[in-house]
């Protein structure tokens, strides 16, 4: 076992142990299980049929919707819980570089979210398949109305957990880096109501954060192509991993 | 092996132009317990985060076992074991994922076997499978310990290592560290600012104010049991004047005669002598005090009555 994976699984440890995890995958099944009892309970009262594919689509559009503000709780709490116990202490007095703790907990981070998100997606479609019914069409849907959809909504999801993971290192404050993850988050929309018609819109980064939008043969904004959309994200990733690093080293413990 | 595990050399840490640690140094060797002595606010947990690495170091080098803390730190780092301030824990973990953890991160294999040596050692082995939250304070501190010995270090860092235990905890962490040091040859840095701590558990302690050195000074009884030392010694006799009377013309000169009260300074076997003459000139003696000199009178002296507590 390196050296590093030792550290994620030291990481993993840490969030599985806490409380919040276990809740919040419970959330997730007892949404899922009221999605359920709900459509059930639609049919016999003479409702429309629901498919499964179908079903499996839209409630995991909405979890992912809950698992995407909670990667950003967890990304920010990864950081702030070591300051606020004093253990980060412990932390940075062990042979392993500052830089490798960050990443460590951010390789972590990313873990966490695919493991959330394909559990709920495992869980939703078998649910489904086996509830509702399935004549409409079988795994190459979901493959097209699902999954596909979620690998290319991850880019997305990532950039803000990186937003709250570096707010967190810079701010050490939970309450603040959940915030500016959050309020970006939701202001993003709006805020690109306003720039979306200037010139240096494209050298923003929010038009390179939907990569569905390629997907379905819709660019952003007329003109630009996947290379350059990929470019721009890669580059505003890596700024915001700089950021959070230079300062992680610098910084005195007190 | 070299026989010095720590090695700070002109150690500086500025701050905004104030200047916090200034030319400081001083070397721990290896299997002593070695007190850092300073009144609050002299500086001994700034001096510690720059010897963990938790903080830079302005000017000046820390070696430990020969490895620069800063340009080598993963060696420096993997012969330490280190308790900053409180023995910070994860709550909402048990003692043994605790210990899982540090053992993952300190860089070498520890084996099960060394684990539980460890648990044995700081006598937790009742309580492993609970979590943290619900151990004693003193429970957390031998947890603190445990962790910090996992991978064997040479240098102990204990950074005020009894606050807020009780007397009996005091006690207790006391005899662990001595045990410590002499069943695995580990150092010890201890810092504190309570002479009597000192005093009791360390070999040799280092004093510092303002940031500075002020003076290094041997604890270890044995070297007061020495020969050549002079002490003073105090003779109550029935007669003062007649006693320091009977001096005169001898090379024996009282410092001090004060209510019967004849005060010499006098090696460990001039003490039989001035009995003997006593008792040849009919002096009754009811009491032969030696009196040496506190750590505390030292530690006033040096730093020039500094506040302690």
């Amino acid at each position: 076992m390196s050296y590093f994976t030792a550290l994620v699984r030291n990481e993993w440890m840490k969030i599985t142990s806490k409380r919040q995890l276990p809740y919040y995958l419970i959330f997730l099944l007892v949404v899922l299980a009221a999605a359920i009892g709900f459509q059930l309970w639609f049919q016999s009262e003479g409702g429309s049929e629901v498919g499964s594919v179908g079903f499996t689509s839209v409630i995991f559009e909405i979890t992912s919707v809950f698992t995407g503000i909670f990667s950003i709780v967890i990304a920010s709490q990864i950081i702030t819980d070591e300051f606020k116990d004093g253990t980060i202490k412990q932390l940075l007095i062990r042979p392993a570089s500052r830089t490798t703790i960050l990443m460590s907990k951010l390789v972590t981070i990313m873990l966490v979210v695919l493991f959330v998100n394909l559990a709920m997606m495992l869980v939703t479609a078998l649910a489904a398949f086996i509830l509702f019914d399935s004549s409409a069409g079988g795994i190459h849907l979901l493959w097209e109305g699902t999954i596909l959809p979620f690998f290319l909504t991850l880019p997305n999801e990532l950039f803000y957990i990186f937003v709250a993971f570096t707010a967190a290192v810079l701010t050490r404050s939970l309450g603040l880096s959940i915030s500016i993850a959050v309020i970006l988050n939701s202001l993003a929309g709006m805020l690109i109501m306003f720039i979306f018609d200037k010139p240096w819109y494209k050298y923003t980064v929010f038009p390179h954060l939907d990569w569905n939008s390629y997907y379905k043969g819709e660019p952003p904004i007329e003109g630009i192509t996947f290379g350059f959309s990929f470019g721009m994200y890669a580059l505003y990733m890596l700024a915001l991993l700089l950021v959070s690093i230079l300062v992680f080293k610098k910084r005195d413990i007190q | 092996m070299n026989d010095i595990v720590v090695e700070l050399q002109n150690v500086t840490k500025k701050i905004r132009g104030k200047t916090l640690i200034d030319q400081l140094s001083f070397q721990v060797k290896r299997g002593e317990i070695y007190g850092f002595l300073g009144p609050n606010g002299a500086g001994k947990t700034t001096t510690i985060r720059m010897m963990v690495g938790l903080m830079s170091i302005t000017s000046g080098t820390i070696l430990i076992e020969g490895h620069d803390v800063v340009k080598n730190r993963a060696k420096a780092m993997a012969h330490v074991g280190a308790i900053v301030e409180n023995p910070e824990l994860y709550k909402f973990m048990t003692g043994r994922q605790n210990l899982l953890h540090f053992a993952r991160m300190c860089g070498k294999d520890v084996s099960q076997s060394r684990i539980d040596e460890i648990v044995k050692f700081v006598e937790l082995d009742q309580v492993l499978d609970k979590k943290v939250q619900n151990y004693s304070l003193g429970m957390r501190q031998r947890l603190g310990i445990a962790q910090a010995l996992l991978h064997q270090p040479s240098i102990l860092i204990l950074d005020e290592p009894t606050n807020g235990l009780d007397p009996a905890g005091i006690r207790e962490l006391r005899d662990y560290l001595k045990r410590l040091a002499r069943e695995e040859n580990i150092s010890i840095l201890v810092s504190s600012h309570l002479l009597s701590e000192i005093e009791l558990m360390c070999d040799r302690v280092v004093v510092i104010q303002n940031g500075k050195y002020v003076g290094e000074q041997i604890l270890d009884s044995k070297h007061t049991e020495e020969q050549q030392v002079t002490r003073s010694i105090q003779f109550h006799v029935e007669q003062g004047e007649a006693a320091a009377q009977s001096l005169e013309g001898t090379s024996y000169q009282p410092v001090q005669v004060e209510n019967n009260v004849v005060t010499l300074t006098l090696t460990r076997d001039q003490i039989p002598e001035i009995v003997e003459h006593f008792v040849r000139h009919h002096i009754k003696i009811y009491e032969v005090r030696s009196i040496a000199e506190t750590l505390e009178d030292k530690f006033l002296s040096m730093t020039k009555g500094g506040h302690i507590q």
